[in-house]
C-alpha cells in the first residue's frame, strides 16, 4: 500500500464531484459551526450568567439588612468580627434602584437593566476585577472624587458618552435624580454586566444626605470561624456562597448541556447528512470498486482507501466549519452580550475549534464508516452481473453489531464534548428516540400527505409521485424544517404578541404617560414648564425611603417606603380596600392588601403589619412617628404597566406625612402627568431640555426599552431556531443533491421524451416546495398547539395564534426549501440527456 | 518480462474445471446457469469461450476469475483449487495469477493511464519499483506518450490497451478477456487483438477470452462453446482474412 497513491487517488475522487464533495463538505461544516459556536454561547452564559458563586456573591459570604441601610454600630460590628478574625476583609456597597439615566446634555433618559451602586473604591471588588479603557486607571483613582463615577463600555458606546460628561440617574421612588461625572469607562466589571454605574459611597452619600447609604456588605472568611450564624442571629440577611452554588448548579448545568446538547445534535445531523452522502457516492463507484476488487484488491485495502477518502472529508468540512463557527460564535456572543448586557469579548478559543474540527472528524469517520463497510464489501461479480446482493440474517447481524459500535463510539465523543458520559447517552439517547419518534410521526404524515388528491397538474403530480417514492428521505430534512419553523414560529408570536401589547398600551391607552423625577423644590418650575406646553397640572407623588418596625418591634421590610399623595385628590394607582376613604384619616397610613392569586401586578404577600396596629416609622430625616394603620388598599391593575417603572408598594399615607418624614434636602417626588399620546415622544425631549435637573421619562421612552429588549431577545431566539432551518435546508440541499445521483438516468430519459431542463428542474422544485408546505404547515401546528397549552397554564399570557404570520413563515420555509434545491439541482437538470445514456 | 516458464512438462493446467455448477435466484427461484461444465486449459494455449446470451459464458469467466464461486464443482488456476477459497486468497489469485480485461475496459475514470497500470501493484507481495514497471508496461502496449491522460482523455482502443497492461503489470499467468473487443471499431478492435497476441507471445500467457465475435473466435487454439450452460460442440467458422491474418501475427 502505497500512502502517497492513496491520498492522490482520494483527492481526485473528491476533485473529481464537486458538488457531491461540497455537499457532504457543507454537512461537517455545518456541524461543526453548530457545536463550536453553541459552546462558545455555553462557555459565555457559565463565565457571566451562572458565574463563580464567588464573584456573584462578591466574596465567601454577601449580607443584607433586609433593605435598612447598615449603620455606623454595625460596621463596627463587622470590624470586631475581623478584629476576632472571621471576617479577612469586607467592602460595602450602596445599591441604587434608579433604572435611568439620563445625559446632562439629552432630554432622552436611557432604561438600564445592570448595576448601579455606591462601592468602596479601596476595598471593592474583593472577587473578580475592573479592567479600564485606559490601562492605568484604578478604581481608587476612577472614584476619588465625590460626584464622580464609572460607567461600563456599552453604556459610553450606546449613549455616546465620554469621560468628563454629566449625567443623572433617577426612576427609584424615593430617590431624588443623582448627578454624576464620567470619571473612567470599564471594559470588564467583577461579574460582567453591563449597562452599569458604579460611584463612591461617599457620592452616595452626598447624594442621599445621609451617613448611612450602605445595604449590603461583602466579605471574605478570616482564619478564626465562620460569622455567618452570628451575622443571621443579628438580624443579617446572609447569602453564602454554598447556597448561590445550589441554586446556579440546575441552571448551570441544563444550559450547558442545552447549548452544548444542541451542537451535538448538529453534529449528528452533519453526520446524516455524511452518510447519506458516502452511501449515495460509493453506491455510485461500485463498479469502480469492484474493478479494484477484480485487480486483487482486499476488503481492508478498501477500507484504508475509503477512510483516507472520508478522513480527507472531514478534515475539510472540518476546517469549513471551524471557518463558520468563528463567525457564528463572534455573532452569537455579540448577540448574547447585548440581550443581556454583559461585558465579553469575543476571540478565538483555538482550543475550542481544535476540539469541534476533532469531533467533525470523529463524526465524519463514525457516520461514514457505515457506508465505507458496506461499499468495501462489494463483491467484484457485479462486473458480470447486475445482481443485488442478498441481506441474510448475518448481514443483518452484522450490519446492526456495526451500527450499535458505532452508535457506542459517537456516545463515546459526545460524552467527551459534555464532560459526562451519562450526558452523553443522554444525549445520544434522546437524538436516537427522538429521531425514532419524530421519524415514525413525520414517515405517518407523509404517507398520508403524499396521497392526498392535488390539482392534475401535471408537473405536480410527477413530484408528488417523487416525493412518495423517496419518502424515507425526505423525513430528516422534514423534521429540521419542522423544528425550525415551530422555534422561530413560537418565538416570533411569542415575543412579537408581547411587544405588541406593550405599544398598544404605551401609546394608545393614553392617561399617565410622563413621569418626571425632580427634587421636591421643584415641583413648581416642572408644573409651570407643563402648563407652558398646555399639558394639565401633573400629579405630585412623593416617596421617602423609611424603617418600618411594627408594635413587636420586628422590622417590616415590605415596608420599607412611605408613599405621599394629595389626600384631596383621587387616588389614580391604588383603591382603597378596607378602611376609612381616602383623605378622611389624613394621619394614618394604608398598608397593602395581601393577595395571593392574580395576574403578576396583583400579587401582594403580607407585609406584616395589620389594621389597628401603630408602626413607628422612621423617615431619612432621621425622626420617627408612630402612625396608626387605618386601612388596606389594593393595586389597579394599570393598561401602562411598564416594567422599568416601579409598581406601588409600601406605606399610602397623605403627602404632609412624606414631607414630615423626609430630609427636606433630597426629598424625591414623582410628577405624573398626562400628555396627548402623540406627542409623547417630542414634548419629554423638550421637558428634558427645559428642565435639565429633572429626568423626564414617557411612557414611550420606557416602552421602547421594553421593546428594545424584546427585538433583541427575538433576534437572539431566531438565531439560533434558525439553525435548525439551516440544517433543514442543508438536508434538503444534501437529500436533492443525492436524488439528482439517483435519478440521472431518469433525467435523461425524461428529456429524451420530451422534457426541458426547466420543466425537470419545475419537478424538482415542486417536489422540495411540497416538502417545505408540509414542514411549515406541521411547525405551524405545533406553533398553534403550543399557543393552547401556554393559554391553558398562563391564561394572563393570552396568546393567539396569528394566522398572517404563520402564513408567512410557511411560505418563506417554502421559499428556502425551493432556494436550496434549487441550487443544487440546477446544474443536473440541465445536463445533456444523451450524456446520461451514454453512461449506462 | 516473461511470467515465468509455462511449458513445463508435467506442470498443472492453467484452469481445471471439474463438474462445475452455479444457480442463481431469479424472480424468486433458482435457475441454474451452468449445469457442469468440465474442461482444463494447458498452460500457454488461447481458448475463446463463445456461445448465445444466456448461456452462461459471463458466469464462467467469473468463476475462472476467481470473481464469483461456484455452487459445485472445483476450479483450480494453475494447480491451486480456488473453490472455497475466502475473499482474502481469492484477492491474492486475481493480483498474482490473473489478468482480466473487459468489454468496457473500466478504468479509473479519477487515475492517469499509468496510475490505472500502477493500481494493482500496490497491493501486491513484494512490489518494487512500482511507477518503472508500470512505464514499462505501457511501453509494451505502446501508450508510454499517454501515460499522463486520463481515462476520457484516451480514445477506446487506447483504454482498453491501458486495461490489457493493467491486467499484465503483475505478471499474472493468465489473462481473461470478456468481449475485449466488443466496445471498439472494427479496425481497433484488430488493433487489440494484434496487441494481446503478441503479449501472448511474449509473455507465454494463458489466455481465456470470452467472445461473440467469431474473428477473435477463430484466433484461438480452441473453443470452448456453451449452450444453456453446457458445453456443447462448436458451431463450424469460415474464417476470415483478416482473422487468418490475425492467427498469422499471433504465431
Amino acid at each position: 500500500m502505497s500512502l502517497s497513491f492513496y491520498l492522490r487517488y482520494a483527492l481526485r475522487t473528491l476533485g473529481r464531484d464537486p458538488q457531491r464533495t461540497a455537499l457532504a463538505m457543507v454537512c461537517i461544516a455545518f456541524g461543526v459551526m453548530s457545536l463550536v459556536g453553541l459552546q462558545s454561547v455555553a462557555g459565555l452564559f457559565a463565565r457571566t450568567v451562572v458565574a463563580d458563586p464567588h464573584t456573584e456573591v462578591g466574596g465567601d459570604v454577601a449580607a443584607r439588612r433586609y433593605g435598612l441601610p447598615i449603620t455606623a454600630t454595625q460596621i463596627a460590628d463587622l470590624d470586631r468580627l475581623k478584629a476576632a478574625g472571621q471576617i479577612a476583609v469586607y467592602t460595602l456597597t450602596a445599591e441604587n434602584p434608579a433604572s435611568f439615566l439620563k445625559p446632562a446634555n439629552s432630554g432622552h433618559a436611557h432604561a438600564l437593566i445592570g448595576q448601579r451602586m455606591g462601592v468602596d473604591p479601596a476595598t471593592y471588588p474583593l472577587v473578580g476585577r475592573f479592567v479600564f479603557s485606559t490601562p492605568t486607571t484604578t478604581l481608587a483613582q476612577a472614584l476619588a472624587t465625590p460626584g464622580d463615577a464609572l460607567i461600563t463600555r456599552d453604556l459610553a458606546q450606546n449613549i455616546g458618552l465620554a469621560v468628563g460628561d454629566h449625567f443623572s440617574l433617577s426612576g427609584a421612588p424615593g430617590t431624588a435624580p443623582t448627578d454624576l461625572r464620567v470619571a473612567a469607562i470599564a471594559t470588564d466589571t467583577p461579574r460582567h454586566i453591563g449597562d452599569s454605574v458604579y460611584y463612591s459611597l461617599a457620592t452616595a452619600r452626598r447624594v442621599s444626605g445621609q451617613p448611612d447609604v450602605a445595604t449590603e456588605v461583602q466579605l471574605l472568611l478570616g482564619p478564626q470561624g465562620n460569622p455567618t450564624e452570628y451575622l443571621k442571629a443579628h438580624s443579617w440577611n446572609v447569602t453564602t456562597v454554598a447556597e448561590v452554588q445550589q441554586i446556579n448548579n440546575g441552571p448551570a448545568n441544563v444550559f450547558d448541556l442545552m447549548f452544548k446538547g444542541a451542537g451535538i445534535l448538529g453534529l449528528i445531523i452533519s453526520g446524516i447528512g455524511v452518510a447519506n452522502t458516502l452511501q449515495v457516492l460509493f453506491a455510485r463507484r461500485t463498479l469502480e470498486i469492484a474493478v479494484l476488487k477484480t485487480l486483487g484488491y482486499q476488503q481492508r485495502d478498501l477500507l484504508a482507501l475509503f477512510g483516507i477518502e472520508t478522513l480527507l472529508l472531514g478534515l475539510a468540512g472540518s476546517l469549513l466549519g471551524a471557518l463558520l463557527a468563528v463567525g457564528l460564535s463572534a455573532a452569537l456572543m455579540g448577540l448574547f452580550a447585548h440581550t443581556f448586557a454583559l461585558l465579553v469579548s469575543w476571540s478565538v478559543d483555538p482550543g475550542a475549534l481544535l476540539g469541534g474540527m476533532s469531533a467533525g472528524i470523529a463524526t465524519t469517520l463514525v457516520f461514514g464508516t457505515y457506508a465505507i463497510v458496506r461499499a468495501s464489501g462489494a463483491r467484484p461479480a457485479v462486473l458480470l452481473r447486475d445482481q443485488a446482493g442478498r441481506q441474510g440474517w448475518r448481514a443483518w447481524l452484522q450490519t446492526g453489531g456495526l451500527l450499535l459500535l458505532l452508535g457506542g463510539v459517537f456516545t463515546v465523543i459526545s460524552g467527551v464534548i459534555l464532560g459526562s458520559a451519562l450526558n452523553g447517552v443522554g444525549v445520544v439517547a434522546l437524538a436516537v428516540v427522538g429521531s425514532l419518534v419524530l421519524g415514525a410521526i413525520f414517515g405517518a404524515i407523509l404517507f398520508g400527505a403524499v396521497r392526498l388528491p392535488l390539482p392534475r397538474l401535471r408537473l405536480l403530480v410527477m413530484s408528488q409521485r417523487s416525493l412518495k417514492r423517496g419518502r424515507g428521505r425526505a423525513i430528516f430534512p422534514l423534521i429540521a424544517l419542522w423544528a425550525g419553523v415551530f422555534t422561530i414560529g413560537l418565538a416570533t408570536m411569542v415575543i412579537s404578541q408581547a411587544t405588541d401589547r406593550f405599544a398598544r398600551h404605551g401609546i394608545n391607552t393614553g392617561g399617565a404617560n410622563l413621569y418626571i423625577y425632580a427634587h421636591v423644590d421643584e415641583v413648581r418650575r416642572v408644573q409651570a414648564e407643563l402648563a407652558q406646553h398646555t399639558i394639565p397640572a401633573a400629579q405630585v407623588h412623593y416617596a421617602v425611603e423609611v424603617g418600618t418596625t411594627a408594635p413587636t418591634g420586628q422590622y417590616l421590610p415590605r415596608l420599607d417606603l412611605l408613599q405621599g399623595r394629595d389626600p384631596a385628590a383621587p387616588l389614580t394607582e391604588v383603591t382603597i380596600h378596607s378602611g376609612p376613604a381616602w383623605g378622611t384619616a389624613r394621619d394614618g397610613v394604608y398598608v397593602p392588601q395581601p393577595q395571593a392569586s392574580g395576574n403578576e401586578d396583583q400579587l401582594v404577600a403580607p407585609s406584616g403589619a395589620q389594621v389597628g396596629n401603630t408602626l413607628t416609622v422612621t423617615g431619612p430625616s432621621g425622626q420617627s412617628r408612630r402612625l396608626p394603620v387605618v386601612g388596606t388598599y389594593v393595586r389597579v391593575t394599570s393598561p401602562n404597566r411598564n416594567p422599568l417603572l416601579q409598581p406601588f408598594s409600601g406605606l399610602l399615607a397623605s403627602h404632609d406625612t412624606a414631607l414630615a418624614l423626609g430630609n427636606p434636602a433630597t426629598t424625591a417626588v414623582t410628577l405624573v402627568a398626562d400628555a396627548p399620546p402623540d406627542q409623547l415622544t417630542t414634548l419629554s425631549d423638550a421637558l428634558g431640555r427645559a428642565l435639565p435637573t429633572t429626568t423626564v421619562i414617557s411612557l414611550a421612552d420606557a416602552n421602547d426599552a421594553i421593546q428594545r429588549i424584546f427585538r433583541d431577545l427575538l433576534t437572539l431566539a431566531i438565531a439560533v431556531a434558525g439553525l435548525a432551518l439551516v440544517a433543514g435546508a442543508i438536508l434538503i440541499a444534501n437529500a436533492v443533491g443525492l436524488a439528482m445521483v439517483e435519478r440521472r438516468r431518469e433525467v435523461g430519459i425524461l428529456k429524451a421524451i420530451g422534457f426541458n431542463s426547466g420543466q425537470v428542474l419545475e419537478t424538482v422544485l415542486l417536489e422540495q416546495g411540497l416538502l417545505g408546505v408540509i414542514g411549515g404547515a406541521l411547525g405551524m401546528i405545533g406553533v398553534a398547539l403550543a399557543i393552547v397549552v401556554i393559554d391553558q397554564l398562563q391564561p394572563a399570557a393570552k396568546l393567539t395564534f396569528d394566522l398572517p404570520q404563520a402564513a408567512l413563515l410557511t411560505v418563506v420555509t417554502t421559499a428556502f426549501a425551493m432556494i436550496a434545491a434549487l441550487l443544487v439541482a440546477w446544474q443536473p437538470t440541465h445536463v445533456r440527456p444523451l450524456t446520461v445514456l451514454r453512461e449506462d | 518480462m516473461r511470467a515465468g516458464d509455462n511449458s513445463g512438462a508435467g506442470a498443472p493446467p492453467a484452469v481445471a474445471a471439474v463438474d462445475l455448477r452455479r444457480s442463481l435466484p431469479l424472480g424468486g427461484e433458482q435457475v441454474e446457469i451452468l449445469k457442469g461444465v468440465s474442461f482444463t486449459v494447458p498452460r500457454g494455449e488461447w481458448v475463446t469461450l463463445s456461445g448465445p446470451s444466456g448461456s452462461g459464458k459471463s458466469t464462467l469467466l467469473g468463476i475462472i476469475a476467481g470473481l464469483d464461486t461456484p455452487s459445485g464443482g472445483t476450479i483450480a488456476i494453475d494447480g491451486v483449487d480456488i473453490t472455497r477459497m475466502d475473499e482474502r486468497g481469492l484477492a491474492r489469485i486475481r493480483n498474482a495469477k490473473i489478468g482480466i480485461v473487459f468489454q468496457s475496459f473500466n478504468l479509473i475514470p479519477t487515475l492517469t493511464a499509468q496510475e490505472n497500470v500502477e493500481a494493482p501493484l500496490y497491493v501486491s507481495q513484494g512490489a518494487h519499483d512500482i511507477g518503472k514497471r508500470a512505464a514499462e508496461m505501457l511501453d509494451l502496449v505502446g501508450l508510454s506518450d499517454r501515460r499522463r491522460h486520463r481515462p476520457h482523455q484516451l480514445s477506446g482502443g487506447q483504454q482498453q490497451r491501458v486495461a490489457i497492461a493493467r491486467a499484465l503489470v503483475t505478471r499474472p499467468t493468465l489473462l481473461i478477456a470478456d468481449e475485449p473487443t466488443g466496445n471498439l471499431d472494427s479496425a481497433t478492435g484488430t488493433q487489440v487483438l494484434a496487441l494481446i497476441a503478441r503479449l501472448r507471445a511474449e509473455l507465454g500467457l494463458t489466455l481465456v477470452v470470452a467472445t461473440h465475435d467469431p474473428a477473435v473466435a477463430a484466433h484461438a487454439d480452441r473453443e470452448l462453446h456453451l449452450i444453456d450452460g453446457l458445453l456443447a460442440d462448436p458451431p463450424a467458422r469460415v474464417a476470415t482474412a483478416g482473422a487468418m491474418t490475425l492467427a498469422g501475427v499471433a504465431r
